[in-house]
């Protein structure tokens, strides 16, 4: 199990090292919606609009990226990995890999809106982990969503529409905690938050784990 | 059939005693108060049926007999009518108590949210042509987005400041602040009202089966 998620891992980490074309395509994405807000907002943000904007784009990035784990690849591919590899490795392997993805992207978009937006972040570290935890929460649910939306049959019209209503929960909790970071305030509370965050994400891949041979199967 | 006849009465006893027994006089609520009789058991009752839809999900998926597919689908259009009612008596209210028809509030977002997921679910169903995968991937997203609801449902109160409904923000715990009067007609209300909704899903899905076998 543990080998197959490797595996599969390393092919999927090593097709995007060679192509670059997710990463790219996500931190251009990232980069033109926070270009378009710094064009459409005239004076500076304050911290709850920054943070809220920063996270909603988050999501819509994620979403994004995440719809690709499945569709991506032909078709007769996946046919070939069903023989090789257990649903729960693939399942695991692309949670992992959305991980990666999706932590690069965050940390690039808060670059981006460090550079254009300006940062009113007063504990950096706790953001970042933050970040990391948020990556770890839209992959760990996202990737569920994205195998239900591709075996539907309707990819991209689909992903937002199921995805966000799933969403609610954890993006509450997360902009809560980051709003914390942000403000530096109420370490005890962040603290609380960050394990909320950490027991939702368990939570939904522990059931994804369980629900994706349903899926996985033709 | 006996419960049946037992959850009509509840539900009519509910209706009439509601209006006519004493209310005690509670700021900001008043008179208003005894839409506590209709409007709270619309959400017991759609929590009720969306369980029920859930756990008719995980049996499909453990059997894959179409039949658990029937109740489950059925279950959650039940459960959506009266989520639809518990939104609308619970604005009016909202209306003549905090002057706003919607108000930023966890239980209402709760409600809302439960209605978004199901709103997709739906939408999921639609998509698909084949009956056994969308039996198939919807039951799997009805189990993942009943979970998620809960989540919501459960952390979401606890992270808000304040609430307009009981037992948060200094606003009178319900079941607590309830009178002994009120209970002897909020109980009954709850329990007839899911009698009621379990009734009419049992309808829903009898007609549901007898349509899928005439077009065979």
């Amino acid at each position: 199990m543990i080998s197959e998620v490797r595996f599969l891992l390393h092919k999927d980490l090593s097709l995007e090292l060679r192509r670059m074309h997710h990463i790219n395509g996500l931190l251009l994405f990232v980069l033109g919606t926070v270009f378009l807000c710094f064009l459409s907002f005239q004076s500076k943000l304050e911290p709850e609009k920054w943070n809220a904007l920063f996270w909603i784009i988050q999501l819509f990035a994620a979403v994004h990226a995440s719809g690709h784990s499945f569709s991506g690849e032909h078709p007769n591919r996946h046919i070939y990995y069903y023989s090789i590899a257990s649903p729960g490795a693939i399942l695991l392997s692309k949670t992992i890999y959305n991980f990666i993805l999706l932590l690069i992207t965050g940390i690039g978009s808060y670059a981006a809106f460090w550079l254009l937006l300006g940062s009113p972040v007063m504990n950096v570290p706790v953001f970042l982990g933050i970040i990391a935890l948020a990556a770890l929460g839209f992959a760990s649910i996202l990737t569920l969503v994205a195998a239900i939306a591709w075996r539907s049959g309707h990819n991209f019209s689909l992903m937002a529409i199921l995805s966000f209503p799933v969403m609610y929960p954890f993006m509450i909790a997360l902009i809560k905690a980051s709003l914390l970071s942000v403000t530096n305030a109420g370490a005890a509370s962040l603290l609380g938050l960050m394990l909320v965050l950490l027991l939702i994400s368990f939570l939904a891949n522990a059931l994804a784990f369980i629900l994706f041979p349903y899926l996985w199967k033709e | 059939m006996w419960w049946k006849i037992l959850g009509l009465i509840l539900v009519l006893y509910s209706l009439i005693a509601g209006l006519l027994i004493p209310v005690p006089d509670l700021p900001v609520v008043h008179e208003s108060i005894r839409n506590i009789f209709y409007h709270v058991c619309m959400w017991f009752t759609l929590l009720t049926l969306l369980t029920i839809s859930m756990v008719n999900a995980i049996r499909y998926l453990s059997g894959f007999d179409e039949k658990n597919d029937f109740r489950s689908v059925e279950a959650a259009a039940t459960g959506v009518a009266f989520g639809i009612l518990g939104l609308v008596t619970g604005s009016i209210w909202a209306r003549f108590t905090w002057g706003a028809f919607w108000t930023n509030d966890p239980q209402l977002n709760g409600a809302a949210v439960s209605m978004l997921i199901y709103a997709a679910y739906f939408v999921l169903r639609g998509s698909m042509n084949d009956s056994e995968k969308r039996a198939r991937i919807s039951a799997v997203y009805n189990i993942f987005a009943y979970i998620m609801m809960l989540i919501f449902l459960l952390i979401l109160p606890k992270l808000a400041v304040g609430s307009v409904h009981p037992g948060k923000g200094g606003n009178p715990m319900a079941l607590v602040g309830l009178d002994t009067t009120m209970r002897l007609v909020f109980y009954p209300a709850v329990i007839g009202w899911i009698i009621i909704g379990v009734w009419i899903y049992q309808l829903k899905l009898r007609f549901r089966m007898i349509n899928e076998l005439n077009e065979r």
